[in-house]
């Protein structure tokens, strides 16, 4: 007999914005299952790493929440993407009507998975139009059922869908055809019957839903389509398919005549949640959990890959039962910055007498125009979200083959893959295969909790932790901070250190670090893969990443062809070197390999001994290597490093100080670094396979400093940090916190 | 649509090469030999569902090995064994690939 492994996670949270100022309120969200209650504390992080040979786990007690125990409570939580119309008495007291789509169907056969619906589910009547449990095209009226069968429906094609009600005459009729004929399939598949009497839709107001269908509990929707829908409407009167697919083709947006009482059309304002009627009767609608937009219809003939050019070929919106935005729980406690608290990472620390314990995360960071150091730490809250409840080790086969040994799972990773709920990460497929481009932080984030997955946050608060040690004043500016407020974000402070693993990267954030730079600020990017993906924020959708991928880069899922443009604002997503700006034309490095199983050391150029470099290596012995340890794999360079390339934008004033050493078999050169698959691409034959440490200066007295490698940080705290990986990024540091580098020529 | 390799592994594995399982065993985190990273690889890329993880018991103290399931399924422990060392677990997962690829018992 099997045994199955519980999680024992009973108690997760998260806060209704994870970015706070002095002065102002969050709001934390909790969900129980089985607790009664609990206490909560608030504290200022300062390394979250468990690891015993770490720089010690350390949260700073900062207050406490309430005088006892907090009550628990469950919360669920109701994912599914679908749209509702919210007013629909347009639609009500149609005695004869026909409704009709096309479909692009990816999941046929698993589950009933409603098209249209006005359901109501305690009461089982209403209409609903889906594919049932085995993929065929199926009316459900009240109590009867009329199933258009024949060859089942195949994934990942499109057909044109059509059900006709008559109540008036007691007759039903649902058919559909197939837009690519295939031998040996049926291209035609049609049904009629007559209405079973009893069950029949009373007159009540049952919501209209487009690719749900209405459910008996709170989540308020069921039975969820898998794969896109395009142009749904309702006619009123009995319509024949020709005559629904003649104006569904069209594609007109002036309806004729009065027959036509409602047509969504998707490819309106498509940059937002609202899904506008275009046959001038006002019934519009609005999308729930982030269906993804922006994607191909059924009429895309790749003479465009941006939507913005071509609309009209992107009237679908493709829909996923497991898509989640904002969980949206109760509040169960509120915090109030206190006018005087430390920017820093904060969290706030869940526990039970019996043990449970949770976690959530947030960042203080100064209100504008408050700054109270000379130095910023940018929290990559975009590489957070990106990584969001990563599934990669339980739904990716190769996962274990890249980390080179068998994958641990922690108690919050046993939950995610139980509770597919709490969402994806950009790294992860839906379930119907299409990959996951959105993602919220209004939900628990399990990825950010301390634990042995140690990826991104956990390794940033290695640098916390070093700071602390030396005692250096910081503020934090979010990610999200700079891609609203711009440069404005940054301006003032000397330096600015980005962490382990800045991956993504807004346009306006690209834009703000770079005007920072080139107006005197510097900046000390102490991490690897940084400034990879192209990704946005929207105003409409607060607390979401949206990331598309095209056909290169490390991409985890592939986006489908014509879907490389974001959603949220027009721009092509994917890589940013495909976008004329390769990492290397902003921070001196980028990406070139990984190195998951070991890490290595660096060492030192022969440019590294001029002069000018002098103020890098002090105590640092000339024949010195650098970082040959380190928590992660054992040395500063690894996981993920990065090369300098003049050909790729490294600035011609770059000059490489040090490069990783003794890369060897484990270092893997990255598929874009490929432009034919050849043998001997590995760090032990290939010249690209490794990492280096850049410093150039930028106008009005700005420079960067880059590392290239994802392990830097968590080898600050060998040693005590007392070790070179901490003495040259203090002397750094130092420098760039000097009103004017030394050394530097003047004018 | 593209999808990620699902079962792609293909390099056979050759049950009269105890001696690959020999190195493996004297040194779990290598360098190893070209051959025994074939065999790695060839046992780390098995299929998702089903395929070996270390279920942590303890952070950074103990484990034991469970299976992936099907998603929205809970994890499913293989056996009863608990490791306080991730070598000595890491070749208790071999010794099962070993006996699933091959069909025979590891006994060295
Ligand atoms: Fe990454």
């Amino acid at each position: 007999m099997t045994k199955r492994l519980s999680s024992n996670v009973r108690m997760l949270g998260y806060c209704d914005d994870w970015r706070t100022s002095p002065g102002s309120t969050l709001n934390f969200k909790v969900s129980c299952d089985g607790i009664g209650s609990y206490r909560a504390k608030i504290g200022r992080v300062v390394c979250a790493d468990l690891d015993p040979l770490g720089p010690g786990f350390r949260i700073d007690h900062v207050d406490d929440i309430g005088r006892g125990p907090l009550n628990g409570r469950f919360q669920p939580v109701y994912p599914g993407s679908y749209a509702r119309i919210d007013d629909f008495k347009n639609l009500c007291g149609l005695r004869r009507f026909s409704v009709a789509a096309l479909v692009w169907p990816t999941l046929p056969g698993q589950g009933c998975q409603s098209i249209m619906s006005r359901w109501d589910d305690a009461a089982e009547c209403g209409w609903r139009l889906e594919l049932n449990e085995v993929g065929e095209l199926s009316l459900r009226v009240g109590e009867s059922e009329c199933v258009a069968g024949g060859s089942p429906m195949i994934r990942r094609h499109w057909y044109v869908v059509l059900a006709a009600i008559d109540l008036k005459n007691g007759k039903f009729e649902v058919v559909r055809r197939a837009f690519r004929k295939i031998p040996g399939t049926d291209e035609t598949s049609a049904a009629s019957g007559m209405l079973d009497r009893s069950g029949l839709a009373p007159d009540v107001p049952i919501p209209f839903l487009i690719a749900a269908s209405g459910s008996k509990g709170p989540a308020g929707a069921d039975r969820f389509f898998e794969g896109k829908i395009e142009r749904p409407t309702v006619f009123e009167g009995v319509s024949s398919l020709e005559a629904a697919e003649r104006f569904l083709l069209s594609g007109s947006r002036l309806v004729d005549g009065g027959s036509v009482r409602a047509s969504w059309d998707f490819a309106l304002q498509m940059d937002s949640a609202r899904i506008l009627d275009v046959s001038g009767n006002g019934v519009h609608g609005r999308v729930i959990n982030m269906p993804t937009r922006a994607v191909t219809g059924h009429n895309w003939d790749s003479s465009s890959l941006d939507w913005r050019s071509a609309p009209n070929q992107y009237g679908a919106i493709h829909f996923h039962a497991d898509d989640i935005y904002d969980c949206g729980w109760e509040t169960d406690f509120t915090w109030t910055v206190p006018a005087d608290a430390r920017s820093g990472y904060y969290a706030a620390t869940l526990e039970t007498e019996a043990g449970d314990r949770d976690f959530i995360p947030f960042f203080v960071r100064p209100n504008p125009g408050e700054r109270s150091a000379d130095l910023a730490v940018i929290a990559c809250t975009a590489t957070y979200l990106a990584y969001a409840n990563t599934h990669v080790k339980v739904d990716m086969v190769g996962s274990e083959v890249m980390s080179e040994c068998v994958n641990q799972l922690s108690q919050y990773e046993l939950y995610l893959h139980e509770h597919r709920e709490l969402g994806h990460s950009t790294y992860d497929y839906h379930q119907d295969g299409s990959g996951v481009c959105y993602s919220s932080r209004l939900r628990p984030v399990l990825t950010m909790r301390p634990g042995p997955y140690t990826f991104n946050y956990i390794s940033d608060t290695h640098l916390l932790a070093w700071l602390e040690h030396i005692n250096q004043p910081y503020d934090v500016i979010t990610d999200e901070d700079i891609d609203t407020r711009g440069v404005d974000a940054l301006s003032g402070y000397r330096a600015i250190i980005t962490l382990s693993h800045p991956e993504y990267t807004s346009t306006k954030m690209w834009d703000a670090i770079d005007s920072f730079q080139r107006n005197g600020g510097r900046h000390l990017y102490l991490g690897g893969n940084g400034f990879y993906w192209r990704v946005a924020f929207h105003d409409d959708f607060p607390g979401v990443l949206e990331c598309r991928k095209g056909a290169t880069g490390v991409r985890a899922w592939e986006g489908e062809p014509g879907e490389g443009h974001m959603q949220f604002n027009g721009e092509p997503g994917g890589l940013w070197r495909t976008c004329g700006r390769p990492p290397q034309s902003l921070v001196g490095v980028g990406y070139s390999s990984t190195m998951f199983a070991r890490s290595t050391y660096f060492r030192r150029t022969e440019a590294s001994y001029s002069q000018q470099f002098a103020f890098a290596f002090e105590g640092v012995g000339p024949d010195e290597v650098i970082g040959d340890f380190g928590r992660r794999g054992g040395g500063a360079a690894g996981i993920e490093i990065d090369r300098w390339d003049p050909d790729l934008g490294s600035p011609p004033n770059s000059v490489v100080l040090a490069s990783s050493e003794n890369v060897g078999i484990d270092g893997i050169l990255s598929c874009e670094e490929y432009p034919i698959a050849t043998r001997a691409t590995d760090g032990l034959q290939h010249g690209h396979v490794r990492a280096d440490m850049v410093y150039f200066e930028t106008p009005n007295d700005g420079a960067v400093f880059s590392v290239g490698s994802i392990t830097w940080v968590t080898s600050l705290s060998h040693n005590g940090f007392d070790n070179n990986v901490a003495r040259i990024t203090e002397n750094v540091l130092r420098q760039f916190l000097l009103p004017r580098p030394s050394g530097k020529s003047e004018g | 649509m593209f999808r990620y390799w699902e079962d792609t592994a293909i390099y056979p594995i050759d049950p009269e090469r105890v001696d690959l399982a020999r190195e493996f065993r004297n040194s779990i985190r290598g360098p190893h030999s070209e051959e025994l990273r074939f065999l790695l690889h060839r046992m780390r890329a098995t299929q998702i569902r089903g395929k070996y993880v270390l279920v942590v018991v303890e952070t950074f103290k103990m484990w034991r090995i469970g299976r992936i399931t099907e998603r929205n399924q809970p994890i499913e422990a293989v056996d009863d064994r608990i490791f306080d060392s991730l070598d000595e677990a890491e070749w208790a997962v071999f010794e099962l690939r070993w006996r699933d690829l091959t069909g025979q018992d590891l006994n060295i």
